[in-house]
């Protein structure tokens, strides 16, 4: 039998000990890296699409890793993309309710950025096409807003988004529906009335 | 329960296209990616190398195998024909009535999310998407792609550098010698007085400074970093090393 050499080449407890602290640290790391690299972009997109302002999205970005970091404990193996998601979800409800409260004190409403931008003749490239997006996206209740994004630009099927939101399959169709029923109709309205499609 | 079409498959509205197709597209910047990483203390050769320039075929090699790889290629490739296809297209059947009707094409680029759980099939097609406009009427008018990500024109190289010194920084921290810590973080702000990663060297100075023992000296940098960056990701990190 094998074993007895292998016994002796055992190290003391301490040391093992010691040595699973760094290995496993070594591996959270590289399991952090890991997702980092694979979901940033993902993660990006649900930010900015759910609602965090451009100029947020790099500070968003890492509160939403970090907060993964803290947790990694908590994460399943294979199930990192999902729990980003989630993550990713209430830092972005918390942006959106940060700019609410920022209009609330404003004096004033904003100026319209997206009003000189309103016709397709003006949208010229994608920096416009984001303006008028966000414009869109803004005008639809949150909930109705988070089912679309994750449909059509996550292209999440309807079962993965009752999942990850936790409610039934049910509403995320009939969410799904009236989103993209208020979305054509913003999108038109975008247009103007003298051009109906 | 049938699986609806997603809108952008079914939609005969070139606007409607183009705002789906900027949702869709959106992607982080190499700096907002190496900043991430610098957060997390992962800032590394792997951190540059696939945040900056993209990741090496080397790496990609290992991770994906031939296979994807070729794949990725061949996607690249569709990437760039669709957008012209589309402007060729579009530019033949454009209606008078639409003087100036830009497409931003196809979603080429778009994620593909099979399954939340596995993700491994999910190939980051690293590419901006195309513009492309027809004029009908009168001369047709392209304008040039334009690039999604205007924070990126910042030197990657500069980021870089700054990256590498922190990481020696934080590696020298790690063994335990906060006083070459300082030392290297004296030498980060005299080589980038304007960094980017100022917050972050900041961070990684206060932690040096209690770890030194000069925890009064800690402590004032710690507030003078919470008066000026409230808000900032970094500041419950700066709470958590008083």
């Amino acid at each position: 039998m094998p074993t007895g050499p292998a016994i002796r080449l055992l190290p003391s407890p301490i040391k093992t000990a010691t040595l699973l602290k760094v290995v496993s640290s070594r591996e959270k790391d590289e399991r952090l890296r890991g997702m980092v690299d694979q979901h940033i972009d993902f993660v990006a997109r649900v930010l900015r699409n759910a609602g965090t302002p451009e100029a947020e999205v790099d500070d968003d970005l890492q509160r939403t890793f970090i907060t993964a970091a803290k947790r990694m404990n908590d994460i399943r193996h294979g199930a990192e993309k999902s729990f980003l998601l989630q993550i990713a979800l209430r830092v972005a409800a918390h942006a959106r309710r940060t700019i609410a409260r920022r209009r609330e004190v404003q004096t004033e409403d904003p100026p319209d950025l997206v009003e000189s931008l309103a016709t397709p003749e003006q949208l010229t490239d994608q920096r416009r096409a984001r303006l008028m997006l966000d414009r869109v996206l803004d005008q639809m209740d949150v909930d109705l807003r988070t089912v679309f994004v994750l449909h059509e630009f996550e292209e999440m099927n309807m079962s993965e988004i009752a999942e990850v939101l936790e409610i039934p399959r049910g509403t995320v169709a009939s969410r799904l529906r009236r989103a993209r029923l208020e979305f054509r109709e913003r999108v038109i309205a975008l247009q103007g009335p003298h051009r109906p499609r | 329960m049938i699986e609806p079409r997603r809108l952008h498959e079914e939609s005969n509205s070139d606007l409607e296209r183009a705002l789906l197709n900027a949702g869709a597209t959106y992607r982080c910047s190499s700096s907002a990616r190496m900043k991430t990483m610098a957060a997390l203390g992962l800032a590394g050769s792997a951190a540059l190398s696939a945040g900056a320039i993209g990741v090496s075929t080397t790496t990609l090699l290992a991770k994906w195998g031939w296979p994807k790889l070729l794949l990725t290629v061949t996607a690249i490739g569709a990437v760039t024909a669709v957008p012209l296809a589309y402007y060729v297209w579009h530019w033949h059947n454009a209606h008078p009535a639409d003087a100036v009707v830009p497409a931003i094409v196809a979603k080429s680029n778009g994620p593909t999310h099979a399954a939340l759980q596995s993700d491994n099939s999910q190939l980051p097609v690293p590419t901006q998407p195309a513009v492309a406009a027809a004029e009908v009427g009168t001369d047709v008018k392209s304008t040039p792609a334009p690039r999604v990500e205007p924070k990126s024109e910042t030197p990657t190289s500069a980021l870089s550098e700054e990256l590498n010194a922190l990481d020696g920084v934080r590696s020298v921290l790690a063994q335990g010698d906060a006083n070459g810590a300082l030392s290297r973080l004296d030498s980060y702000n005299k080589s980038f007085p304007r960094g980017r990663l100022q917050p972050e060297a900041e961070v990684l100075r206060i932690d040096a400074l209690m770890k030194s023992g000069q925890a009064d000296l800690a402590k004032k940098h710690a507030q003078a970093f919470l008066n000026k960056h409230p808000n900032s990701v970094l500041a419950s990190r700066v709470k958590g090393l008083l």
